[in-house]
């Protein structure tokens, strides 16, 4: 029997976990978290190869399935995956180190993070709309704990909160399942009833309209809930800044990622009824939302992860957008968008914690100076802002510029302009926050808690900085055919 | 016989909306808790039930599994959970108890006016039992965002699934047994992180009211 990479996949990070809780000291703690990491990289990267090679991965059983689209999220999960946990042995896991863990919480961290990097997996591989949904929830259950992990009274608030929101909006997503399952019971007889992908878009064209917008929201709030939608979104500050830096770059990163691929998947399915724009609107809707709000809270924002977290909104907002505004155009903004935006804002997070340990406070307004009084982040930071920001010549630029140009190639004038108005409002934002921070004069000591060269720091910002800057210049040809197969997949 | 089955199904589906609608009303967390596994085992029963009328026997295994965890270790959980931490019996409301009454009369109404226009229901046999499923959901939401106590809205989802269960069962005779398992699993592990993150909650506030939780803005 061949050997299946989809399964290895999730065997990897999960017996990693319980590995984590047995191996002797921190040194070897920390190398099987790494191992973890780096070997579901590996699994990915054989998977993606499958794909480009064959168009899909799947298993015997027909469990889990494996496409473009999919693989475009596992890889931008595996990449993300492994930058924060080589920035988690700086960070909590060795002794002196800023944020320093005990071993036996250590090895607690490391097992949650890896199974939060398991069920993400899942939700990518799952063949199954129950499956994703269960998957999902799981992702929420585990993230939970880590967003909570530090036991202060604020990540006790942003977790309890999180926890509730995202449970509330996933029960309603698991009813929306529930009526896409009858939509299909109803289109092809009880026996062809299914919630599996590869059937559901087979028997699409049969669906009941009435049917599927009440399943669609559902599903988009449900789903919303988790993606970061406004108004939906009003977790996402809290969990993304109480987190511990590593989890809050897995955070916006990965787990927003997740929910909106499970809408793609959603998204797919109404592409194949005739006549139905109902989805476009819901995509349309909730990202100009998004988009907007955010921009205003980025304009007070002072609290640097906050500031990132209210990025995130936005930058889903502007996803959401892409796809309501579809085609192949659109849709490929959309898709290089995500992993776009998961680069940039993995590098911004672990940049930035870099930047509140050495300075010791996240109060933007406290620090001048960075880029001369710690060069390398600064620079790091720099690089990161501008791009976030939308400067070419950087990826994010490039997936923006698709993006509004689908709009007006499909004639939504408004929305696009809408858009590129959010756009400058959050640049203007943007630079006022970072050109204190990282210019202006150096405080006088110096920052009080620069620590010695770290590598794991180093190694996973060099993971995710080519990503930032080389996309946007070069867009490497197996990378490219992965993200049109993706499209196709969505489109058909 | 089928008819005698039927007419349980309705006794059963009555006793779901009802005891929503009572721990809507009722003050007291532990009764509301009570509520809440005298509806699961309602759902269980309608899960049996089902299963016999439609014959659909899988629907004989969820109800099982349903009883054991929804009906009894899950409100184990939870009264377990209220004793150790002290919380006091009382619920405390953000809407008096007059006005959840009409809130729950309200979602009645909402539930029906939403399902009652799809036309593809007419050809599931037991559509009839969707509004009450969505009543449950809409019931259960207004608990989780109406009351200050974190443990009252833990019950608050809870109560809400339950709908969604209902709906599984109404719609598509259950999801099949793998991913009611995995569902099972999820509210199994809900539980068990919400009690972890009430102990901590009591242990830093002191406190399990919501309303503590309110520093975090903007």
């Amino acid at each position: 029997m061949p050997l299946e990479w989809t399964v290895v996949l999730l065997l990897v990070p999960a017996a990693c976990a319980g590995l984590v809780e047995v191996v002797p000291g921190r040194s070897a703690v920390n190398g099987v978290a790494i191992a973890g990491a780096l070997g579901s990289l590996i699994a990915v990267l054989a998977i993606v190869q499958q794909v480009l090679l064959q168009g899909t991965a799947a298993t015997p059983m027909d469990a889990l399935y494996v496409d473009a689209l999919s693989a475009v999220l596992l890889l931008l999960l595996s990449v993300v995956g492994l930058a924060s946990i080589l920035y988690s042995v700086d960070y909590l896991g060795r002794e002196g180190s800023p944020h320093s863990l005990s071993l036996t919480q250590l090895r607690r961290y490391y097992a949650f993070v890896l199974l939060f990097l398991f069920t993400m997996f899942l939700v990518g591989e799952a063949n199954n709309l129950g499956l994703l949904w269960i998957a999902l929830e799981g992702t929420t259950l585990v993230s939970a704990l880590l967003v909570g992990f530090y036991h202060t009274r604020k990540s006790i608030e942003a977790s309890w909160k999180y926890l509730v929101l995202c449970t509330v909006g996933l029960v309603f997503a698991l009813f929306g399942t529930l009526l896409l399952y009858l939509a299909s019971a109803t289109a092809s007889g009880s026996a062809g009833a299914s919630l599996d992908w590869t059937a559901l878009i087979q028997s699409a064209p049969r669906f009941d309209p009435g049917l599927v917008r009440l399943a669609l929201v559902f599903l988009f709030v449900g789903y919303g809930t988790k993606a970061g939608f406004a108004p939906l979104h009003t977790w996402l500050p809290d969990a993304h800044s109480e987190a511990p830096t590593p989890v809050s770059a897995l955070l916006s990163a990965g787990l927003l990622k997740c929910a909106i691929y499970a809408l793609l998947r959603v998204d797919a399915i109404t592409l194949r009824m005739p006549g139905f724009t109902f989805a476009t609107w819901l995509f349309l809707g909730f990202g100009v939302v998004s988009v907007l709000l955010a921009a205003l809270f980025i304009l007070v924002q002072r609290d640097l992860k906050r500031l990132l977290a209210y990025h995130s909104v936005e930058h889903i907002g502007i996803i959401s957008i892409g796809i309501g505004f579809g085609g192949p155009l659109g849709l490929f903004g959309a898709i290089f968008h995500m992993v776009n935006h998961a680069a940039t804002k993995a590098a911004l997070f672990l940049a930035g914690g870099d930047l509140a340990v050495a300075a010791r406070t996240k109060d933007l307004d406290e620090i001048s100076g960075a880029l001369t009084a710690i060069p390398a982040t600064g620079t790091v930071l720099l690089i990161g802002g501008l791009a976030l920001a939308g400067v070419p010549p950087f990826s994010i630029f490039a997936s923006e510029f698709l993006i509004v140009s689908s709009g007006f190639q499909a004639g939504d004038w408004v929305v696009a302009v809408i858009l590129l108005v959010a756009l400058a409002i959050v640049f203007g934002g943007l630079l006022l926050h970072l050109t204190s921070a990282l210019f202006g004069p150096k405080p006088r000591q110096g920052f009080p808690g620069i620590r010695a060269r770290v590598v794991g720091t180093a190694l996973a910002i060099g993971l995710l900085l080519p990503l930032v800057v080389g996309m946007g210049l070069l867009l490497p040809n197996p990378f490219a055919t992965l993200l049109h197969d993706a499209v196709r997949v969505v489109m058909g | 016989m089928t008819s005698d089955g039927l007419l349980l199904l309705e006794i059963a589906a009555s006793v779901v909306l009802v005891t929503a609608w009572i721990a809507l009303v009722h003050r007291r967390l532990d009764a509301q808790v009570r509520l809440y596994a005298i509806q699961s085992l309602a759902l269980a029963v309608i899960s049996g039930l089902v299963a016999y009328l439609y014959s659909a026997p899988l629907l004989y295994l969820t109800g099982a599994l349903f009883a054991a965890l929804n009906g009894a270790l899950l409100p184990w959980i939870l009264l377990t959970v209220r004793r150790e931490l002290r919380i006091p019996p009382e619920a405390n409301m953000l809407v008096s108890v007059r006005g959840s009454a009409l809130a729950g009369l309200g979602c009645l109404l909402l539930a029906v006016a939403v399902v009652g226009p799809l036309t593809p229901l007419a050809a599931v046999p037991a559509a009839g039992l969707l509004p009450i499923s969505v009543t449950v959901v809409l019931v259960g939401l207004f608990v989780t965002v109406s009351r200050r106590k974190a443990f009252s809205q833990v019950l608050g989802i809870l109560v809400m699934e339950n709908g969604v269960f209902l709906a599984g069962l109404a719609l598509t005779y259950g999801l099949g047994l793998l991913l009611e398992l995995g569902i099972a699993a999820n509210l199994l592990v809900l539980a068990i992180v919400s009690r972890l993150f009430l102990h901590r909650m009591k242990d830093s506030f002191d406190s399990l009211d919501a309303d503590v939780l309110r520093s975090l803005e903007g």
